[in-house]
C-alpha cells in the first residue's frame, strides 16, 4: 500500500511537471488593431478581415474596429488602441488629411501604423502605406473608355469620399486620359461617398437632368452598382455603359453577364497579407521598410473577364 | 460703460473670433503651404531639363536588351529593368537606333537589326499617359511625395511635354525608310508587353541613313 502510494505521488508529480503537448496554447505573440474605413461596403470587409486573418496566423490577437467612414469615431478607436497597448495598427484610413494626427499620436506612443489601400497625405509618419496605383488604373480605364465611347458622347462622373486620396487619384487618372477628347463631355460630377444607396439615388437624380448620357465613370464598385440598378430602374441599363473601380464580386458577375462594361481589379488580400506580414517584422525588430508601396491594379473587361475573379485572379 | 457691457462686448468678440477662424496644427499649416506652394507643370520642366535629358545614357541599350530578352527574358527583367512597389508590373528605360518600318494612327514601328523586316518595338504616338516615365527612369521617387496625387500631375506633365515637345517634329518629319535613334520607356504588365515592346519616347531624332 505505501509502495503503492509513493509510486502514485511520484507519478502525479511527473505529470504536473510535464505540460500537456495537446490543445496547449501558446500565449500571441501581441495584438495588432485593424481599423478599416467601413464595413458597410463588402470590398472593405475583405481588406479587413484578410489582415486580421493574417495577422492571427502570425501569432496575434488580431481586432477589427469600424470607423463607419467618420474621422471623430477613428479617433476613439485610435485612443482606445493606444490607451490599451496594442503592438500595431493595420490601418485603412477615412481621410488623408484628417487621419494623420491619429498616426502621429500612434507613433509618439510607440505603436507602428501601416496604413492599407489608402494613404495620408504625410510621409516619415506611418511605417509604411501600401495602396493600390490607383491612378495608372484609372489611366486604364480611361482608355478604355475612349475607346468604348469612340472618342464621343455624353457621360457622368460619380466621385467617392472627397477627403480620401483614392477619390482624387482615380478621377485624375481617369480624366488625364479622357480630357484629350473633345468629342467626350462630362455632364455631370458628383460625389456618392463610395456607396451604393447613395449612388442610386444620386444616379436617379442625374438621369432626370440628362436623360441622353452614354455612360457613366464610378469611382468604385459599390457606386457602379448603384448607378446600374438606377438605370435598369430607368430602363436604361442597355444604353448606358457603366464603368467601375475594385473587382468587387458583383461587378465581376454582371462584366461577365455583358451588362457591366469594366472595372479595375484592385487585390486587397495582398495589400492586407503584406500589412500584417510587414507590422510582424516591425514588432520582431525590422525598421527598414519603403514608405509608399503601389501596389499594380489591372483593367477587367469583357473580354478578359473570364481571367479574374471576386477581388483577384483565378 | 457699464462692466456688463464691456464683458459682453469681449464675449461677443471671442465669439465672433473663433467661430470666424480656423485653428489647425503647426503641422498642418505646414503641410497646407508646402501644397500651395507646389506647382506640377515647374516642376516638371525643371525636372525634365535638369535632371532627365542628363540621364539618357543611363538607358538601357535596345540591342542589348532585346538579345538578353530573347535568350534569358528573367535575367533580362533582373538586370535591366525597374519594378515599382507590388504586382508585377515593370519598366524599361531603352535607347537605340533602328529604321522605321511602320507609321500607323497611334505609333510607329522600328527595327533595329539592319535586315529586319519587323517592328521589335513601336515608339507610341498617341495614349501618352500614365507614369510610365516616372517609373522608368527610376530618376522621381515617389516616396518624395507625401500626397501621391503630386507625384501623379508631374507624370501628366511630362507626358504632356512628349505630346507637345517630343512628338510634334517627329510626326512632320517620319518617313518610313529613315532612321531614328530614340530615348524610351515601356511597362511590361505581361510577356505580351515584351514583344512588341511600345516606348513612350522621351528624345527622338531623325536622319536619312
Amino acid at each position: 500500500m505505501k509502495r503503492f502510494l509513493v509510486v502514485f505521488l511520484a507519478v502525479a508529480v511527473l505529470v504536473s511537471l510535464v505540460p500537456v503537448a495537446a490543445g496547449a496554447q501558446e500565449e500571441p505573440r501581441g495584438r495588432m488593431a485593424v481599423v478599416v474605413s467601413t464595413l458597410n461596403n463588402p470590398w472593405f470587409v475583405v481588406l479587413a478581415e484578410t489582415a486580421a486573418e493574417r495577422a492571427r496566423q502570425l501569432g496575434y490577437e488580431a481586432t477589427i474596429f469600424d470607423s463607419q467612414n467618420d474621422t471623430a469615431k477613428e479617433t476613439e478607436h485610435f485612443e482606445n488602441i493606444i490607451a490599451s497597448g496594442y503592438d500595431a495598427i493595420l490601418f485603412n484610413p477615412t481621410d488623408a488629411d484628417g487621419s494623420i494626427a491619429n498616426v502621429e499620436r500612434a507613433k509618439e506612443a510607440g505603436i507602428p501604423t501601416f496604413c492599407i489601400d489608402r494613404e495620408i497625405n504625410a510621409t516619415g509618419v506611418a511605417v509604411s502605406q501600401i495602396v493600390s496605383d490607383n491612378y495608372a488604373g484609372a489611366v486604364e480605364i480611361g482608355k478604355y473608355f475612349v475607346k468604348k465611347l469612340n472618342k464621343e458622347g455624353k457621360y457622368v462622373e460619380l466621385l467617392g469620399l472627397v477627403g480620401a486620396n483614392p477619390t482624387w487619384n482615380r478621377s485624375n487618372g481617369f480624366h488625364s486620359v479622357v480630357d484629350n477628347y473633345h468629342g467626350l463631355e462630362m455632364v455631370a460630377q458628383q460625389s456618392a461617398d463610395f456607396d451604393r444607396n447613395k449612388a442610386l439615388e444620386v444616379m436617379e437624380s442625374i438621369l432626370q437632368a440628362h436623360p441622353d448620357i452614354e455612360a457613366v465613370f464610378c469611382g468604385n464598385d459599390a457606386m457602379a452598382m448603384g448607378a446600374y440598378q438606377a438605370l435598369v430602374a430607368a430602363g436604361k441599363a442597355d444604353e448606358v455603359l457603366v464603368f467601375g473601380f475594385d473587382g468587387a464580386k458583383d461587378v465581376i458577375d454582371l462584366i461577365q453577364e455583358g451588362k457591366i462594361a469594366a472595372t479595375v481589379m484592385q487585390y486587397p488580400k495582398l495589400m492586407a497579407k503584406t500589412a500584417a506580414e510587414w507590422a510582424d517584422q516591425y514588432v520582431r525588430g525590422e525598421r527598414s521598410f519603403p514608405q509608399k508601396v503601389p501596389v499594380a491594379v489591372e483593367l477587367v473587361t469583357q473580354e478578359n473577364v473570364d481571367r479574374f475573379t471576386a477581388y483577384g485572379k483565378k | 460703460m457699464s462692466k456688463k457691457l464691456v464683458f459682453a462686448v469681449l464675449l461677443l468678440s471671442v465669439l465672433v473670433f473663433l467661430t470666424s477662424c480656423k485653428i489647425v496644427s503647426l503641422s498642418e499649416a505646414e503641410r497646407a503651404a508646402q501644397e500651395a506652394q507646389f506647382d506640377p507643370k515647374e516642376y516638371a520642366e525643371a525636372f525634365w531639363s535638369e535632371k532627365l535629358i542628363k540621364h539618357f545614357d543611363e538607358a538601357i541599350d535596345a540591342n542589348i536588351l532585346f538579345e538578353v530578352i530573347a535568350a534569358h527574358p528573367e535575367e533580362a527583367k533582373e538586370k535591366y529593368s525597374r519594378s515599382v512597389g507590388l504586382g508585377g508590373i515593370y519598366y524599361y528605360f531603352v535607347r537605340g537606333k533602328g529604321k522605321v518600318l511602320t507609321i500607323e494612327e497611334d505609333r510607329v514601328g522600328i527595327t533595329i537589326k539592319p535586315q529586319g523586316d519587323k517592328p521589335a518595338l513601336f515608339i507610341a504616338t498617341d495614349y501618352i499617359f500614365g507614369n510610365t516615365i516616372c517609373n522608368a527612369t527610376g530618376l522621381l521617387d515617389r516616396n518624395d511625395f507625401s500626397n501621391s496625387q503630386d507625384f501623379n500631375n508631374i507624370s501628366g506633365e511630362l507626358n504632356n511635354i512628349v505630346a507637345t515637345r517630343v512628338l510634334p517634329p517627329f510626326l512632320e518629319e517620319v518617313q518610313t525608310g529613315m532612321m531614328v535613334e530614340f530615348v524610351g520607356c515601356a511597362r511590361i504588365a505581361s510577356d505580351e508587353d515584351l514583344y512588341p515592346m511600345l516606348l513612350i519616347p522621351v528624345s527622338l531624332k531623325l536622319s536619312m541613313q
